[in-house]
């Protein structure tokens, strides 16, 4: 099929906002690719391979410029003078195109199949002469691009399509385009213990939705994580739990996902990235402490001053992430002990629906004594709350931010990528009014005045809304930030600076800037507000009315580990804000 | 493996006619002498180069072969040869040896499969004009000073080389009427315009040229064909046009 097709479907994707529609397009457009279906999504994702992969276009603003230079005969400084005006090179690769008057003497219609086989030849490009060959293979795509087709090629080699593209929206299209709209559910499912899209589409293409059915979990491939709901009071967890609970140490530290296949091990993060390379003393211990042929354990990896046996602040392993060099050296100054709490897969056996304390067992048969850096997660069966409370407050003193409620009843099955009642976290401070923190979403700026002048004095913060994938906003921030990373903030977002607003973002109040959902920011509140302007919980308590988070502070804390997706939701909000409520009545009787 | 000998005047000029398009270039030998084509990495040109063993002294060619080569390299190798100089060319294996007075330089072969050939084209265009090779470089210098782009128009009887600058006040014009032609075929009135950079560095890199042919149609590929080293060679230049609303 025509690429010049997928270009136009990419910008009717961008210039709509509702998702229905986004859906329908995507749905009809699936039926008609054939056999390209596979390369279709994941250039509808902007990307090559899925994001375990870990396969970077890698080629630089710089080189992007260079190419077009040659194609359209502007100079480079003149491109150059462009971007700083437009910011987006994607757009100006259109607008150059569409004034071009030189033909070519050779030029060949682009098809789905060549542009995805160019961009997945430049990605694997490395090494001397590589910068070159990855020029090439760009300038013959866009020597032979129409306007529209330069924009979308130029964006997704620079790895920024931008076009508000939510995973859920291609799950419901390809449940629409191969099945009928109900089937989302086993589209969702597969996609949860298969993160790749594009492989779960061909699959639904060749095989229809029962073929979907038959994906299973493949230790290499990483499992979406397992959330926790979250509740007020210890009291309403064992309430919600059934009376009886297992209660774990809630780790300070980065999600971890281990798999085992023979002698090799991969790692990945809660976003899915392969981290093995970072943590080479885990995988180590791993192939030597966990008994099994292939496995996938689930737990948190924390920063450990493996001399006193104390855990140290979460800050510290983040120094780990993204590190290519002195990886040892790194290992040595900031050890790092994984506390696995659950096991998802063993010697071919896919473990998920199994209720959890069988899971538990069988985690614990399949990890030797006597290892330093991989170890159980504490945990206590728990029926009565001051056993919780003194469990939980054991688990504070050790250095965990507080606990995680286990259901340990015939269902309490692993449910990937879900966030239910099943897993219940509570965090310390839940006893104050919002003690608690959140994990909000930079969605926007508004320039900054006096000693901020030149940087940004506030930032427009959302939630993330997992009903209908959008970013709705809850506060302006503006406190807990050091002159330092302020001076910073600018040039951090640069990147991420739209036009317009991003179709996901639900905003009454207009910022300076919009930035794209990317940063994801730990900010403390005093309470929560019925707003008239923000849009998180709209109209759900009150007509008129969202909820706001009032006196917001940045903690200091960048959740690098967490996608946009990964934010505090909106239904978390809601209950904050009922559960602070109910407090208040308790507080203030009659 | 290759040998030959040639004047460093006639190697100089093969290297600048193909560096106007391309640093590398991928050229083949038989026992009929050498061909290479050429194109530039926009795709907007190219050059196709035949020269007959005879310019050559001691030919020699073992097997049909062909040779990648860094022609920037080639061009360095011979900076301190005079015009007569006679250069002793031999590729062998892996690099090529340049000889020349007392000095020798190695420089290393490029895997010709690395790079890209163009396709033939195969244009057909009506229209053709063999004329003073010196008249139609004049017509071009004259538009270099002030403009990008020239527009060459062929009527009944006379051929116009146009050159426009930013205003309408500022242009050039060389006419060549059917007179001063050596063949003159008018099929249609055609008007087409190129870019000059192209245009310039190629009939630039000609040093041997007397007369040149130009063939012309409306928005299509201009083509000019000229004998070069003593009528023992060819060279064919197409350029892509440039649709301009003139």
């Amino acid at each position: 099929m025509e690429f010049k097709k997928l270009a136009e479907i990419l910008s009717e994707i961008e210039s709509t906002t509702k998702r229905l529609e986004i859906v329908d397009l995507i749905s009809k457009f699936f039926k008609t690719v054939g056999d390209e279906i596979k390369y279709t999504v994941y250039l509808l994702q902007g990307k090559v391979a899925p994001d375990y992969e870990g396969i970077e276009l890698g080629i630089a603003e710089k080189q992007v410029i260079k190419v077009l230079s040659v194609i359209t005969g502007k100079k480079e400084d003149f491109i150059n003078q462009l971007l700083i005006k437009v910011g987006d090179l994607g757009q100006i690769a259109e607008d150059l195109l569409k004034e071009k008057k030189q033909v070519s003497l050779f030029s060949e219609e682009l098809t789905i199949t060549k542009v995805y086989n160019n961009l997945l030849e430049l990605a694997n490009k490395s090494g001397s002469g590589s910068q070159l060959r990855k020029q090439q293979l760009l300038q013959d795509l866009l020597q032979n691009a129409d306007p529209l087709e330069a924009k979308y090629i130029v964006r997704i080699v620079l790895e920024r399509l931008r076009i508000g593209l939510a995973d859920m929206t291609i799950v419901d299209a390809i449940a629409i385009a191969f099945g009928k709209k109900e089937d989302a559910d086993i589209v969702e499912r597969a996609y949860n213990i298969h993160p790749d899209l594009a492989e779960i589409a061909y699959i639904a293409y060749t095989r229809g939705i029962d073929g979907i059915k038959s994906i299973k979990i493949t230790p290499g491939i990483p499992v979406r994580s397992m959330l926790a709901e979250r509740l007020p009071s210890l009291e309403e967890i064992l309430q919600k739990m059934g009376g009886v609970c297992s209660m774990e140490y809630k780790y300070d530290g980065l999600r971890l996902q281990a798999h085992k296949i023979g002698d090799k091990i991969k790692l990945f993060s809660r976003r899915l990235e392969d981290v093995t390379e970072q943590f080479p003393e885990i995988a180590n211990e791993i192939r030597e402490f966990v008994k099994a042929e292939t496995a996938i354990l689930d737990g948190e990896a924390v920063p450990y001053n493996l001399d006193t046996g104390e855990m140290l602040p979460f800050q510290a392993v983040s120094q780990r992430r993204g590190r290519k060099y002195d990886v040892y050296e790194m290992a040595e100054r900031i050890p790092v002990v994984v506390f696995f709490f659950d096991i998802i897969y063993k010697n071919g056996i896919d473990l998920t629906m199994r209720p959890y304390p069988d899971r538990k067992v069988e985690l614990k048969n399949s990890i030797k004594e006597g290892s330093l850096r991989i170890r159980l997660a504490k945990n206590l069966i728990v029926s009565r709350t001051d056993d919780a409370e003194k469990f939980f407050n054991e688990a504070l003193e050790a250095g965990c931010e507080g606990i995680v409620a286990k259901n340990i009843n015939e269902n309490s099955i692993y449910r990937a990528g879900a966030r239910e009642y099943l897993w219940i976290k509570y965090k310390r401070d839940y006893q104050l009014e919002m003690q608690d923190t959140v994990d909000l979403v930079v969605v926007g700026a508004f320039s900054g005045q006096g000693r901020r002048a030149g940087s940004y004095g506030a930032l427009l913060m959302a939630v993330y809304s997992r009903q209908d994938g959008t970013f709705k906003t809850v506060c302006k921030l503006g406190s807990g930030f050091t002159d330092e990373q302020l001076d910073n903030l600018p040039r951090l977002f640069q990147k991420y600076i739209l036009k317009e607003r991003d179709p996901r973002v639900e905003s009454q109040m207009i910022p300076d800037f919009w930035i794209e959902p990317h940063f994801v920011l730990e900010v403390k509140g005093a309470e929560i507000t019925l707003s008239p302007i923000h849009t998180c919980c709209y109209g759900l308590i009150k007509e008129g009315s969202g909820l706001a988070i009032r006196f917001p502070r940045f903690t200091g804390r960048w959740r690098e580990d967490k996608s946009p997706e990964d934010a505090t939701t909106e239904d978390e909000i809601l209950e904050m804000y009922h559960s602070q409520k109910k407090k208040i009545i308790q507080d203030n009787p009659g | 493996m290759v040998e030959f000998k040639i004047d460093a005047r006639s190697l100089r000029e093969f290297a600048d006619i193909v560096v106007s398009l391309n640093q590398e270039a991928k050229i083949d030998f038989t026992n009929k002498g050498l061909s290479t084509k050429i194109i530039d990495p926009a795709h907007i040109a190219m050059v196709l180069l035949e020269i007959d063993k005879d310019t050559f002294q001691d030919f020699k060619v073992e097997d049909e072969e062909s040779i990648g080569i860094d022609i920037e390299r080639l061009r360095n190798a011979m900076k301190l040869a005079s015009s007569t100089d006679i250069i002793n060319f031999k590729a062998d294996g892996k690099r090529i040896s340049i000889k020349y007075g007392n000095l020798s330089y190695n420089i290393p072969i490029i895997d010709p499969s690395s790079i890209s050939t163009p396709k033939m084209l195969n244009l057909e265009i009506p229209n053709k004009i063999i004329t003073d090779f010196n008249l139609v470089l004049t017509g071009i210098k004259a538009a270099e000073n002030f403009a990008d782009v020239v527009t060459f128009h062929m009527k009944t009887d006379e051929l116009k080389i146009l050159a426009k600058g930013e205003s309408d006040l500022e242009n050039a014009e060389l006419s060549i009427p059917k007179s001063l032609a050596k063949e003159y075929v008018f099929s249609e009135e055609a008007k087409s315009s190129y870019s000059l950079d192209y245009l310039s560095n190629f009939v630039r890199s000609l040093e041997s040229v007397t007369d040149i042919s130009i063939m012309l149609k409306t928005d299509y590929p201009l083509k000019i064909e000229a004998p070069v080293f003593n009528g023992k060679g060819k060279v064919t230049f197409i350029l892509a046009p440039r649709i301009e609303s003139i």
